[in-house]
């Protein structure tokens, strides 16, 4: 075994130009592997849904596709409310509070956020304080703990954005969308925005007796509200954005299989191209006692080096690009998104181009063992 | 040569066959010999008479249309591949007109090549290794790559290779034939030299007469037939 090592390696040295460049060219589907699955794994959490379900139904425009563009009517509020009322109890609806909503770009991070009257924030929207209280006043806000994290704010600090300075009063766990949102009062939303454009969302929780969906699709079919509105659940809304997101995701898969295909045929290349230039010296070997499988474990070997040497290389050159490159940390719609190249990334992938590198040998050499010595000898 | 002495090499009826599309090509049609232990045996016989083929069949590199071939008690002609491998490795050594050595490994592991193929550790292999060098007087180029040899000396590597298992038989393929006349005579005192000394068996194709000189026996070959044999 170290004989054979030992001869795989002094090969390989002898010829290192053309290993090097077989090393060189791997690397590079290496990276493009490595960077495809850690985009796919940054994603993976993106847009799945809480554990908990909410009983909140979320009333939007219809013909809008940010449902910030849009705005919901008062009548129609008004009258969203009392259908549901009247068809399944004046029970059923336990609150609704009209609510202001914006994406915003805040010192550099995509934010969304809710204007809603602090009744709402705990009522409806179910926000756990984590840290300080809630707003109430015109200059005060509260951030989730992922806005928290991803903008590195410390309670009590001052924010600005949207040209006006808040006081951070409050940190707060948003559990039916695990996004970096800002929290402030329905009127520090009004005077912040203005009043013209009113409110987008019209957010209504329900009874936990209800069915959601039933309400959903009740509420979906009342004259007033179609076709100018769509209500949603509200975990829904949040997982809409991820949906796009995880059907894009299954492109990465075909990119990854692509990548993984690449290093296949270029093990196969390099490997047929080393039996064609050397197969006297594969004869010799044969002749010399060597067996047909001896040899071909030792084209494997020198394949199977050659593609650790160049996952190492792309592994080492993928780092550097997510490490010297902004883009591989960022937020999407409040969620904080960054590119690493983890464990669970790096380590299938190692055994899948190896796998890659075998199936490549493999079928490359299978015919060598019937291969006529005579033949391979002269050749 | 008498048929009543089994001897080291025992080869009846052998014939092979070569099929190239439509065209048969007979290399061999029906070869009887036999060689004794120790024998040195010169094959001459002009070119395309069959001598590449004999020594391929004799050393298990090719497989025999029909006939029979034992050498030292073993017979090969119905053996398996894994047999034919071991046979090899184990039997044979093999001396080729050129390229008979791996240009990425030194003068010293590719005279051990062989050992390794039996599962020796290079360290177990190494001393085993110098001392055949210094039987053909390379000791001092075993760190040497073929590249840096002459073709003298790698036939000389290639003849160290060929004994350092000790085999039955070391088959030479014209192993002067891409030499120059005075270095082909060194070469061919050599293994006349290794034949007297180590009482290893050589069966040597050949066109060069000055190996005739040193044989114990002579074989001549034409159109795929032993024509003439006489004991030296
Ligand atoms: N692989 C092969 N395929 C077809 N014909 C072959 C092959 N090898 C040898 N021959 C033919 O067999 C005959 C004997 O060849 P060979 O044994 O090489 O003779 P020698 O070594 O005496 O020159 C020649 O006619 C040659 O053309
Ligand atoms: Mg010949």
């Amino acid at each position: 075994m170290i004989a054979f090592l030992g001869y795989l390696f002094k090969d390989l040295r002898h010829d290192w130009g053309r290993s090097l460049l077989t090393v060189a060219s791997l690397s590079i589907m290496v990276i493009s592997y490595l960077l495809t699955a850690a985009l796919a794994d940054a994603f993976d959490e993106f847009g799945s849904r809480p554990g908990v379900v909410s009983h909140n139904l979320v009333m939007l425009a219809a013909d809008t596709i940010d449902p910030m563009q849009g705005s919901v009517s008062q009548e129609a509020f008004d009258l969203a409310v009392a259908a549901v009322q009247a068809q399944f109890g004046p029970q059923s609806v336990r609150r609704a509070e009209p609510t202001i909503f914006r994406t915003l770009r805040i010192q550099g991070d995509t934010m969304e956020v809710f204007a809603v009257a602090p009744v709402g924030m705990t009522e409806i929207y179910n926000l756990a304080l984590l840290a300080g209280r809630l707003p109430t006043g015109r200059a005060e806000i509260a951030a989730s703990q992922e806005a928290v994290s991803l903008a590195g704010w410390q309670v009590g600090q001052e924010v600005e954005f949207y040209g006006q300075f808040f006081q951070l009063v409050g940190e707060v766990r948003y559990e039916a969308g695990k996004i970096a949102s800002l929290w402030m009062t329905y009127d520090a939303g009004m005077a912040l925005f203005g009043e013209r454009r009113g409110f987008q969302v019209g957010a209504l929780n329900i009874s936990g007796e209800l069915d959601p969906e039933t309400v959903r699709a009740y509420l979906e079919s009342v004259p007033g509200i179609r076709p100018a509105y769509a209500v949603y659940l509200e975990h829904d809304v949040h997982a809409r954005y991820g949906q796009a997101i995880q059907d894009l995701l299954k492109f990465t898969i075909v990119m990854d299989i692509l990548a993984l295909s690449v290093i296949t045929f270029g093990v196969f290349n390099a490997t047929s191209l080393t039996l064609t230039e050397r197969s006297r010296e594969i004869a010799l070997l044969r002749v010399a006692g060597f067996s047909g499988s001896t040899v071909r474990r030792f084209l494997f070997g020198r394949a199977l080096v050659q593609t650790l040497a160049a996952y190492l290389l792309g592994w080492g050159l993928a780092r550097l690009v997510t490490w010297k490159h902004a883009a591989s940390s960022f937020s999407m719609h409040g969620m904080h998104v960054q590119i690493i190249l983890s464990p669970q990334v790096v380590l299938p992938g190692l055994v899948l181009t190896s796998l890659c590198a075998w199936l490549a040998v493999w079928l490359t050499t299978h015919h060598l063992g019937q291969r006529n010595l005579v033949v391979l000898l002269n050749e | 040569m008498s048929l009543s002495e089994p001897g080291l090499i025992h080869v009846r009826g052998l014939r092979r066959t070569y099929r190239r599309g439509q065209v048969q090509v007979d290399a061999l049609r029906g070869v009887d010999l036999d060689i004794p232990t120790g024998a040195f045996v010169v094959v001459v016989g002009p070119s395309g008479s069959g001598k590449t083929t004999l020594l391929h069949l004799l050393g298990g590199i090719d497989r025999p249309t029909e006939g029979q071939i034992c050498i030292a008690g073993q017979a090969i002609q119905g053996a398996s591949e894994a047999e034919l491998t071991r046979f090899r490795r184990d039997r044979i050594g093999f001396i080729f007109q050129f390229y008979n050595l791996l240009p990425s490994l030194n003068a010293l592991d590719n005279v051990i090549l062989p050992l390794l193929a039996k599962g020796w550790s290079w360290k177990k292999a190494n001393p085993r290794g110098q001392a055949m060098l210094q039987q053909v007087g390379l000791q001092a180029r075993a760190r040497h790559k073929p590249g840096e040899l002459s073709g003298g000396e790698q036939q000389r590597v290639a003849i160290a290779r060929a004994l350092v298992v000790e085999p039955a038989v070391v088959l030479a393929d014209e192993p002067t034939g891409d030499l120059d006349s005075v270095t082909a005579r060194e070469v061919v005192d050599l293994m006349a030299g290794l034949n007297r000394n180590l009482g290893a068996t050589f069966v040597i194709a050949t066109h060069n007469l000055e190996l005739c000189r040193h044989a114990t026996h002579v074989f001549e070959m034409n159109d795929g037939r032993l024509v003439v044999s006489t004991k030296g």
